[in-house]
């Protein structure tokens, strides 16, 4: 699937990750997160991209949400945060402004 | 806890039948059908891996692999792509129950590497865990390591580097072309470090020492895989690590 927008961030004491996705009426759509980060059950990053999907953007409601997930399916994940996320969500949203 | 091991010799495999091998070994481990496995092996044909994660045309120049006929496969575990020459590294695999190691991610991390470390002390080197997931020698990396957690399953895997080979490696790993120039050669060859670089170490003294150090204290024997594991790995071989659904699947 082509996803318009991408950005890619070096986490803050993290790993190196990119998101890709598209926008539909300001929400995120076909979210996908790829990077050497690691994620604890592995798959689980499927889940936190599905949950994110639909959701509108913004700094604090992704970061919220990226956490509710995160803490409901008791998913670890190592090498960004849900702040580092809604920064390259954000950042992807910027550039394509521009 | 005096729990016994198998340990699985050195051998050699393609990339898509060595991460076969770790998930089906994984798969018995779980129903404790086979013991706790501790293996060794290297890649032939020389292979790129990429983190479960991790995108294949983003991080692998696939037609370059092609080319050099060097496979490329992705993981079951998250982290980085990784450039593995046939004679440049040991890699080695860890399966066992969760309850066998540390809770903790990096906790259990840093206890499999306190073996790889022990390993590379015995050559004289002097090793450091580096959290997340390496191991530095001089401040320069030297193993890396990736774990994932399934079921009740702990599967590590990691590569010590031998000797390296950084334009082979630039030349497949995606890099931008004008990244590839000496100065960047030599800056990796400023991070990275391999037991050749270290010392005039022969490849199998680092093996035997790796064998020592992965065993000590451990009650274990040599085994191979069982007929039940091997069908499984060359059903996942087939079935998932050979086919572009899993491969590019990100």
């Amino acid at each position: 699937m082509e996803r318009l927008l991408s950005f890619t961030l070096k986490a803050n004491e993290g790993k190196l990750f990119r998101v890709k996705f598209n926008i539909n009426q300001k929400k995120i759509r076909d979210l996908q997160i790829t990077g050497d980060f690691f994620v604890y059950p592995t798959d689980a990053i499927e889940i936190v991209e599905n949950g994110l999907n639909g959701c509108l953007i913004d700094k604090e409601i992704i970061n919220n949400l990226f956490e509710k997930i995160t803490i409901k399916h008791n998913i670890t994940i190592i090498g960004f945060t849900g702040k580092d996320l809604a920064l390259a969500i954000l950042s992807a949203k910027e550039w394509n402004d521009v | 806890m005096n729990e016994k091991w198998r340990v699985i010799a050195l051998s050699q495999n393609s990339g898509a039948m060595n991460m076969a091998i770790d998930e089906a070994v994984s798969h018995f481990v779980n129903s404790n059908e086979s013991l706790p496995t501790i293996r060794f092996y290297t890649w032939k044909p020389s292979c790129v891996t990429i983190g479960y994660h991790q995108s294949m045309t983003d991080e692998v120049d696939t037609e370059k692999c092609k080319e050099l006929g060097i496979d490329v496969v992705r993981r079951l575990t998250g982290g980085g792509s990784v450039y593995h020459d046939s004679d440049g590294e040991i890699t080695y695999s860890i399966i066992a129950r969760q309850e066998l190691f540390e809770k903790g991610i990096i906790e259990s991390y840093k206890q499999i590497c306190a073996w790889i470390i022990d390993g590379l002390e015995e050559l004289g080197l002097k090793a450091e865990f580096k959290p997340i997931n390496d191991i530095i020698v001089n401040n320069r990396k030297i193993s890396g390591n990736a774990q994932t957690r399934r079921a009740n399953i702990i599967c590590q895997h990691g590569t010590i580097l031998y000797k390296l080979d950084v334009a082979t490696m630039f030349s497949v790993l995606k890099i931008s072309k004008e990244k590839i120039s000496d100065k960047l050669i030599k800056s990796v060859e400023q991070r990275v470090t391999s037991i050749k670089n270290e010392g005039d170490i022969e490849f199998d003294l680092v093996y035997q020492s790796l064998l020592k150090s992965f065993t000590k204290n451990k009650d274990f024997e040599f085994g191979k895989l069982s007929e039940p594991e091997y069908q499984l790995a060359k059903k996942l071989e087939k079935e998932k690590y050979l086919t572009n659904d899993w491969n590019f699947k990100r």
